[in-house]
């Protein structure tokens, strides 16, 4: 499912993106240049970024939708690596989240239930105000899960929606990284990647 | 306790439904509620006592099958389903629905309609075909628990009143040993049932209202523990999901108890076969049948990731097993019974122990390894997962006897046919004869320089073991 060739340009933009950041203090990457980027590449290339290597300083980078329209800055190189663990942390049962209503409807019986509605979306054509609306209720819901509710195990059952991805993900880096400040309790997001060829779904990375 | 209270529930389960995946299902269910619920597309539905319109009563075996169902939802979505598999095109829906005496235009030109339109506005720039799905009714105890949620989240409010163009309904428990009358135009009707919900639909349909008008109840079944629960505190979307996945089942299999009578107009056995759910199809009548729906894997259907697993049979065609020798069955049948766990059972035959030829020189009782209650290891041939039969092979890699040979080698074999154009060489007793190349141009009549007997010498020209293909060559003698 994963192009390998479409992956390591990403992985190339990217790296050029946080470059520019250092050295104008903006760093931008087009999402849609050449071949597009898949939500499940976006979210891969989210983990591998988002988890200090090395001595990198943090970054942020934006990402540009079609017709140049920016989304807001992601922080990257900002969370500790976590532990590597080859079982779940908690054996709890997951709460298993489809990330936004109404885009796979194959889905259905899988989901308890859906991170976003898709008609709470805002309907216009401008996709920050998408990205920002889902990270606001993204940021909400995840301190409401893990504090009153006390789940610590998601999973997500990503279907797109390049907005949808990059809300969660960057309200889900902050929330991590407030963890490892001791402000908030554990969590661990395991995403699966909805493949439409094979009709089936592949476990991404865990975050923790 | 009973509670009525008027008021419109179509958007706030709408809302529900898809905050919690199941819209497809919660649509389908309002809008034929709206048109008056689930029995009014029976075309014989006349009247509370169940009388047509000729006078004629509605079989009662067959109007047994609706009470089968355990509340209107589950005939609702039994229904939709049942309608949306009985054909690819509208002329096969309406050629089985006709056979059913369903009212085909009216699930077209009502129910689909309407359900498109309210999916349309819940959709976000997709297409028919995206969105197009059969109903899931894995997904019948999500829809019945998101329906009590309401209500009850209504009770708590004092049963706010609503508009003119509302769905009244409430919730009816029965303590102890009390019965609670069920509505006779309900599937449920003459059951008894601790707790269940209702609706009168027929305020948001076109019929008469007053003296003599319809009241179309809906009844939901709801399991007094799910009613507690939700009335215990007020219970948000994360309170339900955690309940959802911690209580509902997600069954593969939606099992269906039928007892229904086979009509006598009926005998179109694949018409039939497609109105399982309501109908026993044998050609007996009065047969109780169980009925499977199985899960619809099509395009825009249930994903692979969840397709069925049966963890009890795991065996695949190609790969070798041991099984118990169960049965011999002697000459001229030469075969035995091999039993697996699982279920399994398998034949396996002399000629794939010693291959085809050798048939008639061999008997299976002579085998040593096949011996009855003696484990062996066998391949797998051919497999019928359905039957749980299997085609087997002993002959297995490790003890292929083609690994024997090595190419350019020379090997003794003995001639066991010869033709006029051919010879048939026998280079190992676990080997089909082979048919060498002879090594010289002039020959045109093999008897001149072969018999049957002959030892000679075998020339390995190629050798593939895992093909079970060899091929040799041998000179002629003068």
């Amino acid at each position: 499912m994963q192009n390998p060739n479409v992956l390591a340009t990403a992985r190339d933009r990217m790296r050029s993106a946080i470059r520019q950041y250092r050295q104008y203090g903006k760093g931008v990457m087009e999402m849609m240049k050449e071949k597009s980027l898949h939500h499940h590449m976006l979210a891969e290339l989210l983990y591998e970024f988002a988890y200090q290597d090395g001595n990198e300083d943090p970054a942020r980078v934006i990402f540009l939708y079609t017709q140049g329209q920016e989304s807001m800055p992601v922080p990257l190189y900002c969370l500790t690596p976590p532990l590597k663990v080859s079982q779940p942390v908690y054996n709890e049962r997951p709460l298993r989240v489809g990330l936004l209503s109404m885009r796979h409807l194959s889905l259905d019986h899988i989901v308890d239930v859906n991170w976003l509605v898709n008609r709470e979306l805002p309907q216009d054509e401008v996709y920050l105000r998408k990205d920002k609306h889902c990270y606001e209720l993204t940021q909400q819901q995840l301190r409401l899960l893990a504090a009153k509710k006390q789940v610590r195990r998601i999973h997500l059952y990503q279907t797109g929606y390049h907005a949808a991805v990059i809300g969660f993900y960057r309200a889900l880096i902050e929330y991590l990284r407030d963890v490892r400040a001791g402000k908030l309790p554990e969590l661990e997001v395991t995403p699966y990647y909805f493949d439409s060829n094979r009709r089936c779904y592949w476990e991404g990375q865990t975050w923790r | 306790m009973a509670l009525a209270f008027t008021t419109d529930l179509t958007q706030p389960l709408l809302e529900l439904a898809d905050r919690f995946s199941c819209t497809i299902e919660m649509t389908t269910y309002l809008t034929m509620l709206l048109v008056g619920g689930p029995k009014r597309f029976f075309l014989w539905y006349c009247n509370h006592s169940w009388q047509v319109t000729g006078g004629e009563t509605i079989p009662s075996k067959f109007r047994s099958s609706f009470s089968l169902c355990n509340d209107d939802l589950e005939l609702a979505l039994l229904l939709a389903r049942v309608w949306f598999q009985s054909g690819s095109t509208d002329q096969d829906r309406e050629r089985w629905a006709r056979n059913w005496q369903i009212n085909a235009k009216e699930l077209i030109n009502s129910v689909e309609r309407q359900r498109d339109q309210m999916l349309k506005d819940l959709f976000f720039k997709k297409s028919d075909d995206e969105y197009v799905r059969p109903v899931d009714l894995r997904l019948l105890p999500k829809v019945r628990l998101l329906i009590a949620h309401h209500l009850v989240s209504l009770e708590r409010q004092g049963a706010a009143q609503g508009s003119d163009q509302a769905l009244k309904g409430g919730i009816c428990s029965a303590t102890g040993r009390q019965a609670v009358p069920i509505h006779q135009d309900s599937v449920c009707h003459g059951r008894t049932k601790q707790t269940f919900l209702y609706f009168f639909a027929d305020s948001l349909t076109d019929q008469p209202q007053g003296r003599g008008a319809r009241q179309a109840l809906q009844v939901i079944d709801i399991p007094p523990t799910w009613l507690n629960w939700l009335r215990q505190e007020e219970r948000d979307c994360y309170d339900l999901a955690s309940f959802i996945a911690r209580e509902t089942r997600y069954e593969d299999r939606i099992e269906v108890r039928v007892d229904a009578e086979r009509k006598g107009t009926f005998l179109d056995q694949d018409l039939a076969s497609l109105f399982k759910p309501f109908a026993a199809l044998d050609r007996q009548n009065r047969r109780r049948e169980e009925v499977r729906l199985a899960p619809y894997y099509g395009p825009g259907g249930i994903c692979g990731i969840d397709a069925p697993a049966d963890d009890t049979f795991h065996y695949e065609v190609g790969q070798i097993y041991e099984g118990v020798v169960n049965r011999i069955f002697p000459p001229p049948l030469n075969y035995a019974l091999i039993h697996f766990e699982g279920g399994l059972h398998g034949d396996l035959h002399l000629a794939d122990i010693w291959g085809w030829q050798r048939m008639k020189e061999k008997d299976i009782r002579q085998e040593e390894s096949v011996r009855e209650g003696k484990t062996i290891r066998v391949r797998i041939k051919q497999l019928d997962r359905k039957k749980k039969h299997a085609d087997l092979s002993a002959r297995l890699p490790e003890t292929n006897p083609l690994r024997r040979f090595r190419r350019g080698g020379y090997y003794p074999a003995t001639v066991v046919q010869v033709g006029p154009k051919y010879i048939l060489l026998d280079i190992h007793p676990k080997v089909p004869y082979v048919r060498p190349r002879v090594y010289d141009f002039r020959i045109e009549n093999m008897h001149r320089y072969f018999k049957v007997g002959d030892r000679v010498v075998a020339h390995v020209i190629e050798v593939d073991p895992d093909r079970e293909y060899i091929e040799v060559g041998v000179g002629a003698k003068d």
